[in-house]
């Protein structure tokens, strides 16, 4: 595959309510800020690629409304979206933009707005139409319980606490310090610099075993990305981050599959999709050894658990290793793999953005740009993770410090 | 570009109002047909792309429970949320990469589930033009060909022989939906007034329906078929949201779209050099407007053009063979659909309604348009090998 | 194989509600409503002078913050007489109380087209380049249905 560079990373903070702009004026933040960044415009970009959560909005494909305020007028538009792990999608879809040679320097946008929305019904209807027929059994605590994230990823959580041993104080630790994390990090929405596992312990429990306080908010948010070739990089930055590999693997969705007749991924701690993802994009990495190659990750974690699970699914450590080692500090900001050292998807949630800001991210700890949360050891490989759907759709990329 | 890209097989289901079935069931079928058409099995496939969109589905993440009747089943799977012609583009671009032999790509949606025409308006302004109520697929479409016929002076007749032309030849085609035996311009004028001049026929059908291509790499294209249709040229643009900047008696962004396709494609002449056309016209004027923004004849002509038969059936440059989206139209397949139809004709299996009368159709241009008035456009220059070439 | 039965059909309401946040442009130019203004903004590079307002000219790409105030008369640049309208419920398309008149009308004094509705004119009259001007609610309050409709001069 060509090579593909990362030349800049431009973000918008994440808040909870942009009162003061209206989605294509906040994109437009994040594109304002990568076009500084790199010193380009839009005359330098060849093609868009762009994604967000449609539903949660209300608008049908935002970018037709809001294309010209980001560059995009008569330019090529792509749209990627798929689900939570869309940014991530959209940042792949960037980057075979490139790598095809058909366009040379793509931008890439994710975007969302949540405080314009209808989150609760945005969640809902990803199942409605499988459980609608549950309804007339008068089963719609169902539909509630197991289409909106929570409900899911408890299922998730209990599996895992049992194979692993993982206990509830171990969650807590994890929430916390990605909390503690994202107070280093500009964009982050959710900053607690001071809070500990005793704090995050106090929160009301949502559903066993899963606390308010291990928990991602809703945020107001978006990024932008320009990817190009390794001729047009060097003229723009002098340290840019290149991608090294990608892909990325659906399986059926989980627990109750289509129209409620059962899944074969029952379950969802499995994540046997983000095996083989991170399986391939490892090996067109050149990657035998993840546990010892990658010094970042940032993996897709909505919920406290996740951070071991994910830890785990991307080949960082052995099955069912992750709580021993997350409590030997290895995924500590100065630990041997930091996790999620800008405070993950649990301190920053603008959804369609989300999974772009894990590769945004990788891409600034390469670049040495992340400023205070910066890991403290030279990063040479780092891997982003994407999740999206009913935990069933999962997307990996890898990013390093130089060429192929 | 080191890399050659062909499409190996293309499948279609009969495109109806209602039809009988989940939407599961349709992708399911579809990609059967597809798989068989290719004489593979889903293990030979790298990625799937889909082109659904969560609105018309009424399910957010459309394609998270796809995956199953796709066969996308622990593959790598994404899907992009615009016509099905888009979703093309990203299957060429992940083969052309090189990390992709095999792309299998499907479009699909069902107007019974729900019409399109309010999520249409849901790509508005929300704080402007959806609050007004006033602009919607058809009246912009209203607007756009009052404007256009206001401008160069053509008439509701020359609307009504793309109708005609289109719904005619819908006739020969077993996939169509709407099909009109007979039908002649006073049949068109008559039909009921929809946003003047839009009459019913010279809007596109509610369809329920499913399209899938594959696409391979140059060395598996070879092992696959011995007919690969090849990629040649290919153009995208997105143009303004505001009316004013987009300037609606014409399509300069089609125009953008065409010259990147053309110039890729080496076309100079697409008049003399094109073989057959496949346009996504949501309504009649939209392709009278589409024959001069492809360059087939000068701005304004597009009603003269029509009315010297070239593009019939068996005229000199033939569009619409299929009957195009006026006789079929399930949003998100439709481009796809313009693609599948093209290849048919170049691999001469277009049965009833393949063109005739020229030695051979060898080159042909695919379009798909996305959101209201064509604001985005999609162009693919498709080529066959002559006989001599193999 | 065996006939297939009739599939079973479930028709359920999503009933979401939206709060979307219009910016500081769309504020402005609301709230000018009140009193009978139309207000838009000019573009440093191109000179075009934009309605609605937007924080971007997408073809110089740049920022926007020169407000001007554009006339409330216009022409008629082109209509549609609409014989439906969407059927909001069910999403396909119904007869109308009566046939509404539809226009793309470019105000005096700015480069931009809007969509509005043309009353107290019938459909035989009106044709494109006729004058217009703009109703008010008797009682404007700041809000977009302030601007009623256009009828001709």
């Amino acid at each position: 595959m060509r090579n593909v560079a990362i030349v800049g990373v431009g973000m918008t903070k994440h808040v909870s309510k942009r009162r003061d702009v209206n989605i294509p004026e906040m994109v437009y933040e994040a594109v304002e800020a990568v076009f500084q960044e790199t010193g380009l415009a839009p005359k330098d970009i060849d093609a868009f690629v762009t994604g967000n959560m449609p539903a949660f909005e209300g608008i049908n494909t935002p970018e037709l409304w809001g294309g010209g305020y980001w560059g995009a007028y008569r330019k090529p538009v792509i749209r990627i979206t798929t689900g939570g792990s869309t940014g991530a999608s959209v940042a792949q879809g960037a980057i075979y933009a490139v790598a095809s040679g058909v366009y040379d320097t793509v931008l890439t946008l994710a975007f969302e707005k949540q405080s314009d929305g209808d989150t609760s019904v945005g969640l809902n209807s990803t199942s409605l139409a499988d459980f609608a027929n549950l309804n007339s059994y008068g089963a719609t605590a169902v539909t509630t319980q197991l289409s909106s994230a929570i409900g899911l990823f408890v299922y998730q959580a209990t599996s895992y606490m049992h194979k692993s041993g993982l206990t509830i104080d171990q969650i807590d630790k994890a929430a916390a310090m990605l909390r503690r994390n994202a107070a280093k990090n500009p964009y982050a929405h959710l900053k607690q610099p001071n809070i500990t596992a005793e704090d995050i312990a106090k929160t009301p429990m949502i559903s066993y075993p899963l606390r308010f306080g291990h928990t991602c908010p809703a945020s107001d948010g978006a990024v932008a990305m320009i990817f190009t070739t390794k001729e047009k990089a060097k003229k723009i930055t002098r340290k840019p981050a290149w991608v090294k590999g990608l892909a990325a693997c659906s399986e059926d969705g989980t627990v109750l599959g289509q129209f409620g007749g059962g899944s074969i991924n029952i379950d969802p701690a499995e994540q046997r999709s983000c095996k083989f993802a991170a399986q391939k994009a490892y090996k067109m990495a050149g990657i035998t050894n993840p546990e010892k190659e990658i010094q970042v990750a940032e993996p897709y974690i909505p919920f406290g658990h996740q951070l071991f699970i994910y830890f785990e699914r991307l080949f960082l450590c052995k099955e069912g290793d992750a709580p021993k080692l997350f409590d030997q500090g290895v995924m500590d900001l100065n630990g041997a793999i930091p996790i999620c050292p800008s405070g993950g998807v649990m301190s920053n949630n603008a959804i369609g953005a989300a999974a772009m800001v894990r590769i945004a991210e990788c891409a600034l700890q390469i670049m040495q740009k992340a400023g205070e949360h910066q890991v403290t050891q030279d990063v040479h490989t780092a891997v982003a993770h994407g999740l999206g759907g009913s935990a069933n759709l999962n997307v990996v990329t890898v990013l390093g410090d130089s060429p192929n | 570009m080191a890399r050659k890209v062909a499409i190996v097989a293309c499948s279609q289901l009969i495109y109806e109002k209602k039809r009988n079935s989940s939407r599961e069931m349709m992708v399911y079928e579809v990609i059967n047909e597809l798989l068989k058409n290719a004489g593979i099995s889903k293990a030979d496939i790298d990625s799937f792309i889909s082109a659904q969109n969560d609105y018309l589905e009424g399910r957010t993440i459309s394609n998270m429970r796809t995956v199953g009747p796709s066969g996308a089943y622990l593959k790598d799977e994404s899907k992009v949320e615009m016509d099905g012609a888009f979703a093309a583009l990203y299957a060429y671009l992940r083969i052309l990469s090189g990390t992709h032999d095999v792309v299998a790509v499907y479009g699909e949606s069902m107007a019974s589930c729900y019409p399109p025409y309010l999520p249409m308006t849901w790509t508005l302004d929300p704080s402007f033009d959806r609050q007004n109520g006033f602009v919607n697929e058809i009246s912009a479409a209203a607007l756009q060909a009052c404007s256009y016929m206001y401008k160069y002076g053509i008439t509701e007749k020359q609307l009504a022989k793309v109708s005609v032309k289109n719904l005619e030849n819908a006739t020969k085609n077993p996939y169509a939906l709407r099909k009109i035996n007979n039908i002649d311009i006073e049949t068109v004028l008559k039909s009921r007034l929809l946003y003047s001049p839009i009459r019913a026929l010279n809007a596109y059908p509610l369809t329920d329906g499913a399209c899938a291509i594959l696409m391979a790499s140059e060395d598996k294209a070879m092992e696959m078929t011995d007919k690969p249709v090849w990629i040649e040229g290919v153009g995208t643009c997105h143009d303004s949201y505001y009316m004013e900047n987009r300037i609606l008696a014409d399509c300069d962004c089609l125009q953008l779209a065409a010259k990147s396709a053309y110039k890729m494609a080496g076309i100079k002449d697409p008049l003399k050099e094109i073989d057959v056309i496949e346009l996504h016209e949501n309504f009649s004027h939209e392709e009278l407007i589409f024959y001069e923004s492809l360059g087939l004849c000068s701005k304004g002509k597009g009603g003269e053009f029509i009315d010297t038969g070239a593009t019939l059936i068996n005229g000199i440059l033939p569009v619409n063979p299929s009957g195009g989206a006026l006789s079929a139209n399930p949003v998100c397949a439709t481009g796809l659909i313009r693609i599948a139809e093209v290849v048919m004709q170049i691999k001469h299996e277009a049965g009833e309604h393949q063109i005739t009368n020229k030695k051979e159709v060898n080159i042909g241009l695919a379009h798909g348009q996305n959101g209201i008035c064509a604001q985005q456009n999609i162009v693919f220059i498709l080529k066959g090998a002559r006989k001599c070439e193999m | 194989m065996a006939k297939r039965e009739e599939v079973k059909e479930v028709t359920t309401n999503i009933n979401p509600s939206y709060d979307w946040s219009v910016g500081y442009y769309m504020e402005r130019f609301i709230k000018e409503f009140k009193s009978n203004k139309i207000f838009g903004v000019r573009c440093p590079a191109c000179d075009k002078v934009y309605i609605p307002p937007r924080m971007i000219c997408e073809q110089c790409f740049k920022k926007l913050s020169d407000w001007v105030e554009v006339s409330s008369e216009g022409s008629i640049i082109s209509y549609t007489i609409g014989h439906v309208e969407l059927d909001n419920k069910f999403g396909g398309l119904k007869e109308p109380i009566e046939p509404n008149i539809i226009a793309l009308i470019h105000l005096d004094g700015s480069d931009s087209h809007i969509v509005h509705q043309i009353k107290e004119t019938s459909t035989d009259e009106i044709r494109i380049s006729m004058r217009v001007k703009a109703v008010w609610a008797k009682d404007p309050k700041g809000y977009l249905t302030d601007l009623c409709y256009f009828k001709p001069i």
